[in-house]
């Protein structure tokens, strides 16, 4: 058994510490957060411990706030381990709004891509990445109540579950992917190897774009009103209990500063008419 | 739908009308729901006093050449607030 070491998570101005015992782990760690932009060296509070099981090769992970998990070090121990950092990370959190969504720059625009699970963010955050956007983030972006704050993506690598792992490796380049964590559970692409040149971009979004996905539609991007988005919006805010009127003022004001599409889609197929729209929105903002 | 009752609305709810339309969110019940023209003039009639009645007679006055789909439009507008809690029949 090696000693413990720590890694911490900075995020928002909260702090998750996590334990760990191996190199391994130390190189896992560092794929999943090493572009997490954070303050260095505040004070911690949430502590995660991972520790392998060398009877069994597996590793656990454990914290006061979640059900031991084990399994070795791939795609799903990653899922599990986001989670429980993202949940500590946020669970106090009052001074903004965290939203699930994914997010992507051009030219200094921030495009949000806001979005339950399951509702498409990181297909179409990957698209719009092959179609030269710089990723930031697929999961999660705060912006904080202070309006004059910057806007907060969480940078971890791209997730890409299995049933559109395939799909999405045909577009990724063979760079990105022979870094990736790859296994039946899909692909964890670092955020490093797909914006290699990352800088914070501070500017509030430009265009929100919702992705929607339909079996069997053909693509199409829909124009919604500041009511619709500011709705939706509501149904992505993962900290809402902590903020005294839910957020809710905050996301109208966003919702009525913020053009915004519903992109419904089964596959991207002409995709490349409706980013010229899109490109068209990005210049006259 | 027994159209003589009066449609309540749980108290508490947050509320903002834009451009016509509405954006409601209930912070107890975490759930929000989004009100086109049409569906905002009739939350605004459903004012715990009107039967739904009255709610359709007024809106058949306003929009008479649409008579035949406003008692629907009320009734679908309602059943979405009596499924997510967010109204009550009295």
């Amino acid at each position: 058994m090696e000693s413990m070491s720590e890694y911490t998570v900075s995020f928002a101005d909260a702090h998750v510490s996590i334990q760990y015992d191996t190199d391994e782990l130390y190189h896992f760690l560092s794929l999943l957060f090493g572009d997490v932009c954070g303050v260095p060296g505040a004070d911690t509070e949430i502590r995660l411990f991972i520790a392998l099981d060398e009877s069994t090769g597996e590793y656990t992970l454990n914290s006061t706030a979640c059900a031991p998990f084990s399994g070795p070090l791939g795609v799903q121990f990653a899922a599990v381990l986001f989670d429980a950092v993202i949940f500590n990370l946020l669970n106090k959190n009052s001074h903004g709004i965290a939203f699930h969504a994914g997010a992507v720059a051009w030219q200094n625009k921030v495009i949000l891509l806001p979005g339950q699970s399951g509702y498409g963010k990181s297909s179409l955050t990957t698209c719009l990445v092959t179609h030269g956007f710089s990723y930031l983030t697929d999961e999660l972006c705060f912006m904080p109540v202070d309006e004059n704050a910057p806007m907060l993506p969480f940078t971890r690598p791209l997730c890409i579950k299995p049933d559109t792992a395939a799909a999405v490796s045909q577009l990724i380049s063979k760079r990105a992917l022979s870094t990736a964590i790859v296994d039946q559970d899909g692909l964890v692409i670092p955020h490093r190897s797909l914006n290699p040149d990352f800088l914070h971009i501070s500017a509030p979004p430009s265009l929100i774009l919702l992705p929607r996905y339909l079996a069997g539609s053909t693509l199409k991007v829909d124009k919604i009103s500041a009511a619709q988005v500011c709705t939706l919006l509501m149904t992505c805010d993962v900290n809402a209990r902590n903020l005294a009127d839910h957020g809710f003022q905050q996301v109208v004001q966003i919702a009525r500063s913020t053009p915004a599409y519903q992109i419904t889609y089964s596959s991207f197929q002409g995709i490349n008419d409706a980013l010229q729209d899109l490109f068209d929105v990005l210049h006259w903002e | 739908m027994d159209t003589t009752k009066t449609v309540i609305l749980e108290p508490g709810y947050l509320l903002e009308r834009i451009d016509n339309e509405i954006t409601v969110y209930h912070p107890t019940l975490t759930t929000s729901l989004y009100l086109n023209e049409t569906g905002a003039l009739i939350w605004e009639l459903c004012d715990g006093v009107r039967p739904i009645s009255e709610v359709i007679d007024i809106l058949i006055k306003l929009y008479p050449e649409n008579q035949e789909q406003i008692a629907d439009d009320v009734k679908a507008l309602v059943t979405r607030l009596l499924e997510r809690s967010i109204a009550v029949l009295n």
